[in-house]
């Protein structure tokens, strides 16, 4: 058996999936600083609520066991009584509520949280979350549709 | 159970990567080398062990790596195809006084680490060269002709 051995058809064939391999890795590191990947431009959305009383900011692509903040502004309009309500569609996987709420109370479908709120400028609250599981995550704040991709 | 799916994901990631990375020349491990290995390893350990940092966990982690390795080195035992997809091909870079660009360039090796090769071992000129063959590790074979 002879020894010296040339491949060349399987090299050629390798060298081409390595190319690929380097294309798509540039790929990924490119779409991940622009945010594709979570945490970046691409990744933030804003959503303002029919009734223009809330403003949601939330990113579309959030990373498992990460934390990733959802920013919810009330306009003034929504918190004449000094309190600014919240309804949350679904349980999201809060780490941290600033301002803390003052009140929370569990709903048949959700859960409701009220802040207190000075009626004469908007309310800004920051929730701080970290999704336990990979998949998609979907959740309605106030009458704002939150669709987040959860990265393993 | 997700610490062995991310295990095996792991392993075969880093398997993938650092073979697209390309063999090594030469024998002996380059710094590069030895950093690229403790920083693939290093990122991928948090990921795998996430926020359980228990022994158990660890055992489960390190438990799964070792099945893949063990997986991997069977595979290779039954498929040639495997073989070479997992280790690569020799690739012949000199034969009978012809030099082989392409070959050199997919394998990032220049004329000059050649001969200097050559040199180590105690070759004077070129044209006592019959083969050159970069091996499945990196390591470069010379065959000269016979005097």
């Amino acid at each position: 058996m002879d020894v010296i051995v040339s491949e060349h058809a399987f090299e050629r064939r390798w060298h081409r999936f390595e190319q690929i391999v380097w294309v798509v890795l540039s790929g990924l590191l490119v779409a991940s600083a622009l945010g594709a990947l979570g945490r970046g431009r691409l990744a933030t959305r804003t959503t303002v609520a029919q009734d223009g009383s809330l403003t949601v900011t939330y990113d579309r692509v959030v990373r498992m066991r990460t934390t990733a903040d959802i920013e919810i502004v009330f306009e003034s309009a929504a918190t004449r009584s000094g309190e600014a309500r919240v309804v949350f569609s679904s349980p999201i996987p809060v780490r941290q509520m600033a301002p803390p709420p003052v009140d929370a109370r569990a709903l048949r479908n959700g859960s409701e949280f009220a802040f207190r709120a000075d009626p004469s400028r908007p309310a800004r609250v920051r929730i701080t979350q970290a999704p336990d599981s990979p998949g998609r995550q979907r959740t309605t704040i106030g009458s704002v549709v939150v669709e987040q991709i959860v990265l393993p | 159970m997700e610490t062995v799916f991310k295990a095996i994901a792991a392993y075969f990631t880093l398997l993938l990567l650092l073979r697209v990375t390309g063999r090594r020349t030469g024998k002996r491990m380059a710094p590069f080398e030895i950093l690229l290995i403790f920083l693939l390893g290093g990122q991928m350990t948090q990921s795998i062990l996430a926020e359980d940092r228990s022994f158990t966990n660890a055992f489960i982690g390190v438990s799964t790596i070792t099945l893949c390795h063990a997986f991997v080195a069977w595979i290779k035992t039954k498929s040639e195809r495997a073989t070479k997809v997992i280790d690569g091909v020799p690739m012949l870079i000199y034969a009978n006084g012809q030099w082989e660009p392409e070959r050199m360039q997919m394998v990032r090796i220049i004329k000059e680490d050649v001969l200097q090769h050559a040199r180590e071992e105690g070759l004077e000129r070129e044209d006592q060269i019959k083969y050159v063959i970069v091996e499945r590790n990196g390591a470069l074979s010379i065959i000269k002709y016979d005097s």
